[in-house]
């Protein structure tokens, strides 16, 4: 309790200097990504792993976070009713399945549609809750698939396009997995922009925020939802963290915990944007402190974690830390480190559940 | 570069070095090098603490323009607060010092912009603009201390250092997710030029414990015995260990370390400077860290780097101390770097005071802030100096 009340004092007296974009504000805002209230709708994604670009009574839209999640709808009207529901930055053979109570199809897609949104109809019965699951094919499947990875983006939006479509060509790739910064300074045209050029990947792009990517009113969650987020797919677990700040928030590390303990029995990799500790230590393109990286990591070593992946350096690193496989894929379009050799580029990463780890494989962007 | 600005005075203009003189020059801008005879240390021209030049002392309508001067256009004019108060040379000195912060600064700045943070350029580049920094800084503060603290309240440096001091004292350590409450010992034992220093610091519920041997060399300076030295400049080269467990978190880091630091009195390069100290250390570390849960350990590379501008107070007998601010790049210590917008880079800054009642009695006074908060008090006991 002492300790307690020294902490509120502390925060109380540090809040006078405090920013908006701090990462403690960005926890707060993680908690509030996927519910949304219209007069007789109400949507609840479950651990906030969609975000609910607009409501009403008669309608959903949708941002996936993750390939799979689970939305809670209840709909406080008379009667049966039937809304619209668009879920964008899915892969594109999710579907949705609805609990017994309510009924979902899936609707074509328009001629302008992105290859990542998906239509559905809903119909909801009166004065009740409906869950809708969303699942893919494989979702059972613990054999092996691809990812990519691909960060910082930022002065290179207007190139991005040749980079998804590589990504496009990758065989069995099934989303793109980010390690933040896709703007240059995290405003809501820059964000938008990035959107835009997302309708070219023909596979979902889940990826937490970099310190590119706020700002004091950052549009990021109310876009592209939380920073701090886990999912599991086909039995392998990515917990992606805000380290945007050189720093992990101490309500993001209860979550970490928490998804450390979930992931100990999983292929699990840990995602983040700034890495604890930069390969070149001089540099310190890393956490401002070296006593939390070191803790952070080890935590991660405890849990068993078997790959980190980081951007935030705008190079490739392949190394380890904590006896963890490391990668830093900073390739994404933004200015390049020099004399390193590297240029635009994203990670394919083969890995399973039964398998683990399989391989990362760098690939170019430019020939 | 301290070491330059130490061993050719010339370079700066600086006045003869020898004993502080009771004699006050005048300081109404005509006071230089030519103002003592070129070479005679006994009669070198630096205001003693205490003294004073009524014929010369400004004004508070002078004084109070002058302050403001520091800050308008002093912010980006260093020493044009001495130059409202017609210390011209001595303005004019801070204006070169902060020339050559500044270019120290655009050359490690223009490679790490052109080169996109290169691993093969980052350490100069960061060498480069750390030192070019703390130039900056420093004669900005002493611009602005020089300005506002009359000469005759000006503090001096004493001129031996004791053979033993201990130091017991608390620190609280406030990171976001952690409160430490730290009891800190320390043992600075000397003898002729050489320097040993063990510490240990320990939080109180057991989260961590840091043990530190330092071992150091002084070339230059003030150190125990009967001969003074000269004012309280100094050189000295160390070595270090610092271990640092925590148990909790499973996790043990060791730095090793080598660090050049040293002291310049201000005096040396303008009598107007007197009281002032500016500080400066380089060095390398590399930090392993070992994982109770990993089979491996991570070393990673530290550039030690650290700058500073104080003041003395008092004169060489107690009461007297010294009050420091500083810039330290560390990242391995309680503080670390700095977060939030500065995103890890850079390390913390911070305050630090000592003061001594008696000849045996003072205490320090501490604060830092970097990724975490640190701050507290110690109790000093020394040997006689």
């Amino acid at each position: 309790m002492r300790a307690t009340l020294g902490r509120i004092a502390i925060v109380a007296v540090l809040g006078l200097t405090s920013c908006e974009d701090r990462p403690g504000s960005r926890s707060m805002l993680d908690m509030r990504v996927g519910t949304a209230q219209s007069s007789s709708l109400s949507a609840q994604v479950k651990d906030g792993l969609a975000t609910i670009r607009a409501m009403d009574d008669d309608s959903l839209w949708l941002w996936g976070g993750a390939p799979l999640f689970e939305v809670t709808l209840t709909w406080q009207g008379n009667g049966p009713h039937r809304i619209d529901l668009i879920l964008d930055n899915a892969l594109a053979d999710a579907s949705f399945v609805a609990s017994s109570n309510a009924t979902v199809s899936s609707q074509p897609n328009e001629p302008d549609d992105p290859p990542t949104r998906l239509r559905f109809s809903v119909d909801l019965p009166a004065s009740d809750t409906a869950q809708l699951n969303l699942v893919t094919p494989d979702a059972d499947d613990t054999g092996p698939y691809r990812i990519a990875l691909m960060s910082d983006i930022q002065e290179g939006i207007d190139r991005v396009h040749s980079a998804f479509l590589l990504i496009n060509d990758q065989p069995d790739a099934r989303f793109v997995l980010g390690a933040g910064d896709m703007a240059i300074s995290g405003s809501r045209d820059e964000l938008l922009a990035v959107q835009d050029e997302m309708r070219a990947l023909s596979i979902p792009y889940f990826t937490t925020l970099g310190n590119h990517d706020v700002h004091e009113d950052s549009p990021w969650h109310e876009l592209f939802g939380r920073g701090n987020f886990r999912f599991v797919f086909r039995g392998v677990q990515y917990s992606l963290i805000d380290s945007a700040a050189a720093t992990v928030d101490d309500v993001a590390y209860e979550w970490l915990d928490q998804w450390l303990e979930e992931g100990r029995d999983r292929v699990h990799v840990v995602g983040m944007h700034i890495p604890p500790l930069d390969p070149i230590g001089a540099r310190n393109g890393a956490f401002g402190s070296r006593i939390e990286a070191g803790q952070l990591l080890s935590s991660l070593a405890s849990a068993g974690v078997d790959l980190t992946v980081y951007g935030h350096i705008h190079s490739y690193y392949q190394f380890d830390n904590a006896s963890i496989p490391a990668i830093i894929s900073g390739g994404g379009g933004a200015k390049d480190e020099k004399l390193d050799g590297y240029g635009r580029h994203f990670v394919m990463i083969d890995l399973g559940a039964d398998s683990g780890i399989i391989s990362t494989t760098l690939v170019r962007i430019d020939p | 570069m301290l070491l330059a600005l130490i061993s050719v005075p010339s370079l700066v203009r600086a006045q003869p070095i020898g004993p502080r003189s009771a004699a006050a020059p005048s300081l109404d801008g005509t006071l230089g090098a030519g103002n003592s005879p070129a070479g005679d240390p006994t009669s070198a021209p630096y205001p003693a603490a205490g003294a004073s030049d009524p014929a010369s002392a400004p004004t508070p309508t002078t004084r109070a323009l002058a302050l403001g001067a520091t800050l308008i256009p002093g912010v980006l004019l260093h020493g044009s607060g001495h130059y409202v108060l017609g210390r011209t040379q001595a303005a004019a000195k801070l204006l070169a010092v902060e020339a050559v912060g500044l270019g120290l600064l655009i050359a490690g700045v223009a490679p790490l912009v052109a080169f996109n943070a290169s691993r093969y350029l980052s350490r100069s580049s960061a060498t480069l603009s750390g030192l070019g920094a703390g130039f900056f800084v420093v004669s900005s503060l002493a611009d602005l201390y020089g300005v506002a603290a009359p000469l005759d309240s000006r503090g001096s440096s004493p001129l031996t250092t004791p053979v033993a001091e201990a130091e017991l004292g608390y620190r609280l350590s406030y990171a976001p997710s952690n409160i430490d409450h730290l009891l800190v010992t320390q043992l600075d034992l000397r003898w002729q030029r050489l320097h040993l220093q063990p510490s240990l610091w320990h939080a109180v519920a057991g989260r961590n414990s840091r043990q530190r041997l330092m071992f150091g060399y002084r070339p230059y300076g003030p150190i125990p015995g009967d001969t003074p030295a000269n004012d309280g400049s100094f050189i000295e080269l160390t070595a270090a260990v610092t271990a640092h467990s925590f148990p909790t978190k499973r996790l043990t880091t060791i730095t090793y370390e080598v660090f050049s630091h040293g002291r310049l009195d201000l005096r040396r390069v303008d009598p107007a400077f007197e009281g002032m100290f500016g500080i400066m250390g380089l060095g390398m570390a590399a930090q392993t860290f070992h994982y109770a849960d990993a089979d491996g350990s991570d070393v990673s590379s530290l550039l030690l780097l650290r700058s500073g501008f104080g003041v003395y107070l008092g004169g060489s007998t107690p009461p007297h101390g010294e009050i420091l601010s500083y810039y330290d790049h560390r990242h391995d210590d309680y503080a670390g770097g700095i977060n939030d917008r500065a995103i890890g880079i850079p390390g913390h800054v911070g305050f630090s005071g000592r003061g001594y009642f008696s000849s045996a009695l003072g205490m320090s006074a501490m604060a830092e802030l970097g990724a975490n908060w640190i701050t507290g008090l110690s109790l000093l006991v020394r040997s006689p100096l």
